[in-house]
């Protein structure tokens, strides 16, 4: 390695983030799955710029809690069984494809 | 005593429903393996539930549009997978209770590897005629247990494909090379 | 055995960091960036293999994010390498402000390049790795590196060049 190439190393050379980084990951992992699990992110999405729906909102709420109670279940277990989907068709792939990898170290084996 | 088997009888045929509906039987003693596992994945979707959940898969997200596309016809989703931090937390008769079901008629096992490492996997295609009706993966390694139920019209390399994303590198077919074969793109 | 989410993310935090920091150039970018790697990480835990396959699957998801967001966000490095001023006395005399002044001139090169020489630099990967992180062909790593090079040796040589006259 040259002399400018080792300068560019030492430039390059790695840092920390924040000492908090660590921490802030964490929180963010756990928000996320207490967001999954609740469904909650997507009502507050939903209502969040819905203000102006405020009064036939208090009209409609009055009228048919139930209706929106059974919704928002029916929403939170649509969510849940969604995150479910994909994680069965990750673990799915990744051992099909795994399966497949190991076939082929085997293929490979036998040319040689 | 008739009139006390009948409700058994029923139950029993109402379950064996339920299970040939399932395509395979997961064992009742493999879910109690999550109590000795340090982390495990359980999931079961019939028809109703894939149903649902395909209306919550964004159209704006590839990945997710190509898991609609899979399970669209599909009318169940059962995995369970198992890691242990230790090897011997399961036995092979666990593993055989669920092969056992794969000789029945219909169920062919097209992919059999074992290393010498202890890692084990095995992909069978359940047939109808010439279409596939479902797929079970078995993984079994040392310290992984994974078994992967798929009811219904499935295309392996559609599935396989999902490696390629949803966040995971994928790696291309390792090529023929003199000394160790190794992954590449 | 792999190791737990959070010890991963001690482990290699310093890695993903950096990747950003010195590809983006903007602290708190990289930093939230970095974040969003780690998360979604855990989301795609169950998926990774081994060691080694994890901190392939850092590099890239790293690296293409970083790349994605300045094309996204037609992201300007802090100063372009015509743009760059002099490197001040001290800069020229002392090697620790030079690496900062060769940062800056990493940051100020194409995206492609830029991520070249981080990977070559900082990861001190091999030609082949990095083709296979960013989905490039080898001989492309080298041909990019190579002229990578002699543009930051050109700027950085002329900079520190005593002044004439």
């Amino acid at each position: 390695m040259t002399r400018f190439e080792e300068q560019l190393k030492q430039a390059l050379a790695r840092q920390d983030p924040p000492e908090d980084f660590n921490a802030r990951v964490l929180a963010a992992v756990e928000e996320c799955r207490v967001r999954r699990s609740t469904g909650a992110w997507r009502w507050r999405a939903r209502w969040a710029h819905s203000w102006q729906l405020a009064p036939a909102l208090a009209a409609l709420l009055a009228l048919s809690l139930g209706a929106i109670y059974q919704q928002h279940q029916r929403i939170a277990r649509g969510e849940a069984a969604k995150e479910k989907l994909l994680v069965a068709m990750r673990v799915a792939g990744a051992k099909l494809h795994e399966a497949r990898d190991r076939v082929s170290k085997v293929e490979a084996m036998e040319v040689q | 005593m008739m009139g006390q088997n009948i409700p058994r009888v029923l139950i029993a045929l109402a379950f064996s429903a339920v299970l040939s509906a399932q395509g395979i039987n997961i064992p009742h003693n493999l879910d109690k393996l999550a109590e000795r596992a340090t982390e495990s994945v359980d999931v079961t979707l019939d028809a109703p539930l894939l149903q649902l959940a395909s209306e919550f898969l964004s159209k704006d997200n590839a990945d997710e549009v190509k898991v609609k596309k899979i399970v669209s016809k599909l009318k169940g989703v059962y995995v369970r997978s198992f890691e242990f931090d230790k090897e011997g937390q399961y036995s092979m008769s666990d593993v055989e209770a669920i092969r056992s079901q794969l000789k029945a008629p219909g169920w062919s096992r097209i992919v059999s590897v074992k290393s010498i490492k202890g890692e084990n996997s095995e992909v069978y295609l359940k047939r109808d005629g010439n279409q596939v009706a479902g797929l079970v993966v078995l993984s079994a390694e040392p310290k992984e247990l994974t078994v992967v139920n798929i009811d219904g019209p499935i295309d392996p390399e559609q599935l396989s494909e999902l490696s390629g994303h949803m966040g995971i590198p994928s790696f291309g077919r390792s090529k023929p090379k003199t000394g160790n074969t190794t992954a590449s793109k | 055995m792999l190791p737990t989410f959070a010890e991963t993310v001690e482990t290699h935090k310093a890695m993903v960091y950096s990747i950003l920091w010195h590809f983006l150039r903007d602290r708190s970018l990289a930093e939230e960036l970095a974040q969003e790697v780690f998360l979604e990480l855990h989301q795609s835990w169950k998926s990774v293999k081994s060691s080694r396959h994890l901190v392939f699957w850092l590099r890239r998801v790293t690296t293409h994010r970083a790349i994605d967001l300045v094309r996204k966000r037609k992201i300007r490095p802090e100063m372009s390498l015509e743009e760059s001023g002099e490197p001040t006395a001290l800069e020229q005399l002392h090697d620790s402000f030079l690496a900062s002044y060769l940062g800056r001139m990493v940051a100020s090169l194409p995206e492609k390049q830029r991520m070249l020489v981080v990977l070559r630099y900082q990861e001190e990967m091999e030609l082949e790795e990095i083709a296979r992180v960013l989905g490039m062909n080898v001989s492309t790593v080298k041909t990019q590196i190579g002229r990578a090079l002699e543009l930051l040796r050109a700027k950085t040589t002329h900079r520190l060049k005593p002044n004439e006259g």
